[in-house]
């Protein structure tokens, strides 16, 4: 449904000479239904990633296709037109939320600005609130008279109204307290069922992107590095990478007497505007050896359904593998 | 033998617009020589509160009318804060969440790290000594050069390393780390945590974790104090916490994690509600609103009592829940 091919987005670097490769040939998609995760760290290039999918910016080169229209070069209505289609829902919607506004009042805006339910708004607000579980009372609040669970709950009011098929979801629980948490995960996996939705989670929280995904692709400095079907990828990983954040997931479990902590991973993330040569991990990566320093691994399927890009891996997997 | 830390019926009350208001509710805890243990709460629960209070720390508009905070056998509360302060660094450190709260933008890494000491009367080139070895020892290459940075040019992770430096460079007795790791990323977070816990154990430091995840303090502590709504409502060792919570709203919050085994994917447990305001805390027990095993007794006020080898406030035994 939604689907990005060889995606690539370069920065200058501001004051200086050079450039940073925010995205360096990211190919993936979502199909109709599905929740697709992606997890990395700061600096792997998924919120970029996200602005690309939205249309907040243009790729470098590359191209984002929604059912087949290529949304990269569109203008005036026909980009109003896609951006209906795919809304988003950010970590803090505090932040986006005018507020001098009660929620009703944004919320109409929107249904307004969109010319929908011309007539009806009143009725349509009423009922996006009914679909995030608030009652019709909170129409009446600002927003720093709510909780942030009850903010995210507008957030993603808000995004509903226009009616879309895909919401891009950028670190939608993880500035909410854990008790809440479950909520509007609850609530996600709720709305995604009752209206068709397609997702793309975007978040550094493995045990939530664990719990909602179908598939998950993992990132490290601009590159897809693994993709694959959920428990796959985060039960059976294929990359170290993935492998070091799995093992780093907390767990809300002591584990057993005198257990040894799993090692972590050494050496910091690399700075996108020098990237390194050859595999990009391969300066931290445990399993690291001669090629991985000079040959760029490409995203290949090692498993059914699972990519991944890593010369060790590929030796192991593909070998055994028949011709 | 007396324990490093006692904290006796300590609160904390604000009094700004909304008038006075208590936030910590008479806390009470020890801390043993070399402990590992984790203050858990969800924001607003008054975890990093009861903690700035004990360190005599608490900001403008904010008080602690009650309390008495023993350490190391002498009474904290009204202490000169010239003596006080001569006690923090030295025997009684803090690293907080945001290193750049700790670190002066404008000096040089090493010269923050010895002024701990030179605070505290060691010379100036022996502090700069130990400073470079501090900063060593908390995994930052080439100190020699490393020293004379600015705050500025480090990574996240590296600016955590060097407030830990210069929390730790005195050899205190006791760390108070308040979500060190919340804004580092997850394999940056491992790394600091197990900095952390291995200084804790060669320098038999006593620790306490502040934290709203109950999945990063399971592996680091053996002792787990839980908050809710300015009260301590468990307190106990880390294994029966996780394996038997006594309080309700300890079991709620473990019920609503992911785990990661998992392979079907149930709805999430909710607990509903929200933890109520300062100001407009229920009467009686506090998480009676939100409690799936209230009964008529807890709209009395439930005090720490003993449940199998865990403190809990609550009436109903666990083994009475439903």
């Amino acid at each position: 449904m939604l689907s990005a091919t060889d995606l690539w987005k370069r920065y200058p670097i501001r004051g200086g000479s050079g450039q940073v490769t925010a995205l360096a040939g990211v190919t993936l998609g979502v199909s109709k239904g599905e929740t697709l995760g992606v997890v990395g760290e700061s600096g792997c290039g998924k919120t970029t990633l996200a602005r690309l999918l939205l249309r907040l910016e243009e790729p470098t080169s590359g191209k984002v296709e929604l059912d087949g229209v290529d949304l990269t070069g569109l203008r005036g209505h026909e980009l109003r037109a896609i951006r209906r289609r795919i809304q988003m829902v950010l970590q803090d919607p505090y932040a986006s939320l005018n507020p001098r506004l009660t929620v009703a009042e944004a919320l109409i805006e929107v249904v307004r600005v969109h010319r929908l339910a011309a007539g009806r708004e009143r009725q349509r607000v009423a009922e996006l609130l009914d679909q995030v579980g608030l009652s019709a009372a909170y129409g009446g609040r600002y927003p720093h008279e709510i909780s942030g669970g009850q903010r995210q709950r507008v957030g993603i009011a808000r995004a509903l109204a226009v009616e879309p098929q895909v919401l891009v979801l950028d670190e939608p629980v993880s500035a909410l307290d854990v008790s809440v948490r479950a909520e509007i995960m609850n609530l996600l996996v709720r709305l995604r069922a009752a209206l068709g939705l397609t997702y793309v989670f975007i978040s550094h929280d493995i045990a939530m992107v664990r719990h909602i995904s179908d598939r998950i692709a993992v990132m490290y400095l601009g590159r897809v590095v693994e993709l694959g079907p959920w428990q796959l990828v985060l039960d059976q990983p294929l990359h170290p990478y993935t492998n070091a954040l799995r093992e780093a997931i907390p767990t809300p479990d002591p584990g057993p007497l005198g257990a040894r902590p799993h090692t972590p991973l050494p050496g910091e993330v690399p700075n996108n505007a020098n990237p390194p040569a050859g595999c990009p991990f391969h300066p931290r990566c445990p399993l690291a050896e001669d090629i991985c320093r000079v040959v760029r691994p490409e995203l290949i399927e090692m498993r059914p359904g699972q990519q991944a890009a890593c010369h060790v891996a590929a030796r192991q997997h593909l070998a055994t593998a028949p011709a | 033998m007396e324990p490093l830390l006692k904290v006796s019926d300590l609160s904390v009350v604000s009094s700004g617009r909304e008038g006075r208001q208590e936030i910590v509710r008479g806390v009470s805890f020890e801390v043993r020589e070399a402990e590992s243990v984790a203050l858990v709460g969800e924001s607003g629960s008054g975890k990093s509160l009861t903690m700035l209070a004990v360190m005599g720390l608490l900001g403008p508009g904010l008080s602690s009318p009650t309390g008495e905070v023993r350490f190391g056998g002498r009474e904290l509360r009204g202490m000169p804060e010239g003596e006080l302060r001569q006690l923090r660094g030295a025997e009684l450190s803090m690293i907080y969440q945001d290193p750049m709260t700790s670190l002066n933008p404008m000096m040089r890494i090493g010269d923050q790290v010895a002024e701990t000491l030179t605070a505290h009367g060691t010379g100036e080139s022996e502090a700069s000594r130990r400073a470079r070895k501090e900063l060593a020892r908390v995994g930052i290459p080439d100190p020699d050069r490393t020293a004379r940075s600015y705050p500025h040019e480090f990574s996240g992770g590296m600016r955590q390393r060097a407030m830990i430096a210069t929390a730790l460079v005195a050899g205190p007795r006791l760390l108070i780390a308040d979500e060190p790791t919340t804004a580092l990323d997850v394999t940056i977070q491992q790394q600091i945590l197990a900095l952390v816990r291995e200084r804790q154990r060669s320098d038999r430091m006593a620790t306490i974790w502040i934290s709203h995840d109950l999945g990063v303090v399971a592996q680091l502590v053996t002792r787990v104090l839980v908050m809710y709504a300015g009260r301590i409502v468990e307190d106990a060792p880390v294994r029966e916490l996780f394996a038997a919570p006594q309080h309700p709203y300890t079991a709620a919050l473990l019920a609503s994690l992911p785990h990661a085994g998992d392979l079907v994917r149930a709805p999430l447990a909710q607990i509903g509600g929200v933890p109520p305001a300062p100001g407009s805390v229920p009467s009686g027990c506090s998480f009676r609103p939100r409690c799936p095993q209230a009964v008529e007794k807890c709209l009395e006020d439930p005090a720490l009592m003993p449940r199998n080898s865990s403190l809990a406030a609550c009436w109903v035994p666990r083994e009475e829940w439903k």
